[in-house]
């Protein structure tokens, strides 16, 4: 198992970081949604994802996530939970965009204010969040532009127009076609120890990834 | 000038609100460069909070319109407080000077020997052998509501000369001129005294918030460009002797009514 | 020039107190700003020093960068450190940063506390930060005498 349910197995008190994959809308099982789960003290585990546009998120692990553990070694785990517990300081303005490329954070450790139409998804929010401290999760020049992305991107793209403004929308349309980092490969590289993972490395541990989700 | 000496006396409702204590020397490029940790380490126990600040300092000459910058960038340096647990007490060192600032003065057997702590661990620490300013500075606010003269006009209660125009009461058509009438006021005075320079600011001051006014003296006794031996004893004693006009300058700043209503001790010399 | 501690005030109390000024007129008149000076008659119009203060910034924090680890730290005892260590870039403190970066003490400091430091200057690392690439070198040492696996640990820096 590379991830576990939490009533099987609970993201115990020695875990600091790991990350949390499940399906936000039980009638859509093949929508997943991925954020970041870390411990500061002991305290519970908190759950940092970006819910939606404009909607950073920062609060206790939903009891039907799956979690893994972060590959990296224990000093940077400790950093990178560390760093995760503040994020909602920093980058709490964070729109949402299928086109995942440049620089996210300013040398402050804000979240840049990206041109209309550009964003982040609660996937490539973790990549970036890891690329600001110096950790290449994926290798993002290896990662083809699907067919069957174009489908998902024009779904989404007609939830948010009910959420973002038309100019927002209008701009992202631009984007269709894109790379898109799904969430299985993103929890691919945050539990892998051997990062920057190529795409077929990144696929091949997010098929056991979803393995283990449709397991229960 | 000698100043006029008074009975010493210690106010029980002490308008002072911050006394500031400073030795500038030569720069010591040591503190720029790196921490000053060993400086903290002495002061830790007493001092252990710590806060940073960037100074940038541009020097302007001229007058008027035509003044310009004297160097192309302004210097920038660095100001390490070091802060007291009841932030009553802080100690600022930069390259170019150690402080002491108190905001609940009493006494100055209270200040001095803290004041010659912060000299003794610069001295002791950086090897500094000259000093160029040395300035002690009592700033006094004077708030009517807080010591019951809410309605007493400053006429009653300051010195002639404190208030200048504002009470040139042959401007106006009426008795006198209404203090509601005077939006702003402050002047800065210097003179040499018998053993240092005095810098007398004062002035009609307002709270922010409120709009509540207050009066300001603000007294600053120094000695100022000067090559001097960083000799402790000897800077002890011209701050001794700065700390004595203190009261002097004060009580010759105020009348007798907000004398007796700031409920004055007195005290041994 | 006054005689101050750096700033205008330290006492709270008297920060929320200026000297009054007439709409129309500039800013408040501080401290640091024109003196007229009477000496012997003589009205000038002397050399001033117009020093423009930035906010404090607390460094205290820093103390906990040198402290000895007694037990395996947890991330919320790194967090003071980055978010101070933010909070100062924030501020464009890069100087500042950078002095804090040359006068670590990496024989004193655990692992994560290095790599709080690293990391999260990490995107300021070439141009303000003179002293990172030299904390790297020294932290890619000290991990290696105590035998701990520095390739990994400083994954990603460069």
């Amino acid at each position: 198992m590379v991830v576990h349910r939490q009533s099987v197995q609970l993201f115990d008190s020695d875990e600091v970081l790991g990350v949390a994959i499940g399906t936000p809308n039980l009638t859509n099982p093949q929508q997943h949604h991925v954020g970041l789960i870390y411990r500061i003290d002991d305290s519970g585990p908190r759950f940092c994802h970006l819910a939606w546009h404009f909607m950073l998120k920062d609060e206790p692990l939903p009891e039907l996530y799956l979690w893994g553990s972060s590959g990296l070694d224990p000093v940077n785990k400790v950093f990178m939970a560390a760093y995760v517990a503040l994020l909602k300081q920093n980058a709490a303005d964070v729109p949402y965009g299928i086109d995942y490329g440049g620089i996210y954070f300013d040398d402050q450790g804000r979240y840049i204010v990206q041109p209309v139409g550009r964003g982040l998804t609660c996937a490539t929010f973790i990549l970036a969040v890891f690329t600001r401290n110096g950790f290449d999760l994926v290798k993002t020049d290896s990662w083809p532009e699907r067919p069957d992305d174009v489908q998902w991107q024009q779904q989404i793209i007609d939830v948010l127009t009910r959420h973002a403004s038309q100019e927002h929308v209008e701009a992202i349309r631009q984007s269709v076609g894109a790379k898109r980092f799904r969430p299985g490969e993103v929890a691919a590289g945050v539990i892998s120890e051997n990062i920057p993972l190529d795409f077929s490395a990144a696929q091949a541990l997010a098929q056991e990834i979803l393995q283990d989700m449709y397991k229960h | 000038m000698r100043l006029k000496q008074w009975d010493h006396v210690q106010y029980v409702k002490n308008p002072l609100v911050e006394v500031v204590a400073q030795v500038r020397f030569p720069r010591v490029l040591e503190i720029d460069d790196q921490l000053p940790s060993d400086f903290q380490r002495v002061l830790r126990e007493d001092y252990p909070l710590l806060e940073t600040q960037e100074e940038t300092l541009s020097v302007l000459i001229g007058q008027g319109q035509n003044k310009i910058m004297a160097d192309d960038l302004p210097k920038r340096i660095t100001v390490y407080h070091f802060i007291a647990p009841d932030r009553a007490w802080r100690i600022s060192l930069s390259s170019e000077f150690v402080a002491l600032t108190c905001t609940k003065y009493e006494k100055w057997e209270d200040f001095q020997p803290r004041m010659m702590t912060g000299l003794e661990a610069v001295a002791k620490l950086y090897s500094v052998t000259h000093w160029t300013r040395m300035g002690l500075r009592y700033r006094n606010l004077i708030i009517r509501e807080d010591i019951g003269l809410k309605d007493v006009p400053w006429r009653e209660l300051l010195a002639p000369f404190l208030l200048g125009v504002s009470i040139a009461d042959s401007f106006t058509e009426g008795d006198y001129i209404p203090e509601i009438d005077v939006l702003a006021a402050q002047s800065y005075v210097s003179v040499l005294l018998e053993n240092c320079v005095l810098g007398l600011r004062y002035g009609i001051v307002r709270k922010e918030q409120t709009g509540d006014q207050g009066y300001m003296i603000d007294a600053d006794f120094y000695l100022d460009n000067q090559i001097a031996r960083f000799d402790l004893d000897a800077i002890k004693q011209h701050l001794d002797r700065f700390h004595a006009n203190a009261g002097a300058v004060f009580r010759g700043c105020i009348q007798q009514h907000l004398h007796n209503a700031l409920g004055p001790q007195p005290i041994s010399s | 020039m006054p005689t101050t501690a750096g700033d205008d005030a330290f006492s709270q109390k008297l920060k929320q107190w200026g000297y009054a000024m007439e709409k129309s007129q500039p800013l408040a008149i501080t401290s640091a700003d024109h003196q007229l000076i009477v000496w012997d008659g003589q009205l000038q119009d002397n050399t001033v020093s117009s020093a423009q203060t930035r906010p404090s910034v607390d460094i205290s924090w820093f103390d906990r960068v040198m402290e000895p680890a007694t037990r395996p730290l947890k991330p919320a005892d790194i967090m003071p450190v980055i978010a101070g260590l933010t909070n100062m870039l924030k501020a464009n403190y890069f100087e500042e940063v950078d002095r804090l970066l040359k006068s670590v003490k990496t024989s004193d400091a655990a692992p994560e506390m290095l790599v709080a430091l690293l990391r999260t200057t990490y995107p300021v690392r070439r141009k303000p930060l003179r002293h990172w690439s030299k904390l790297l070198k020294d932290v890619r040492a000290e991990l290696s005498a105590r035998h701990l696996d520095g390739e990994r640990i400083l994954r990603g820096l460069t």
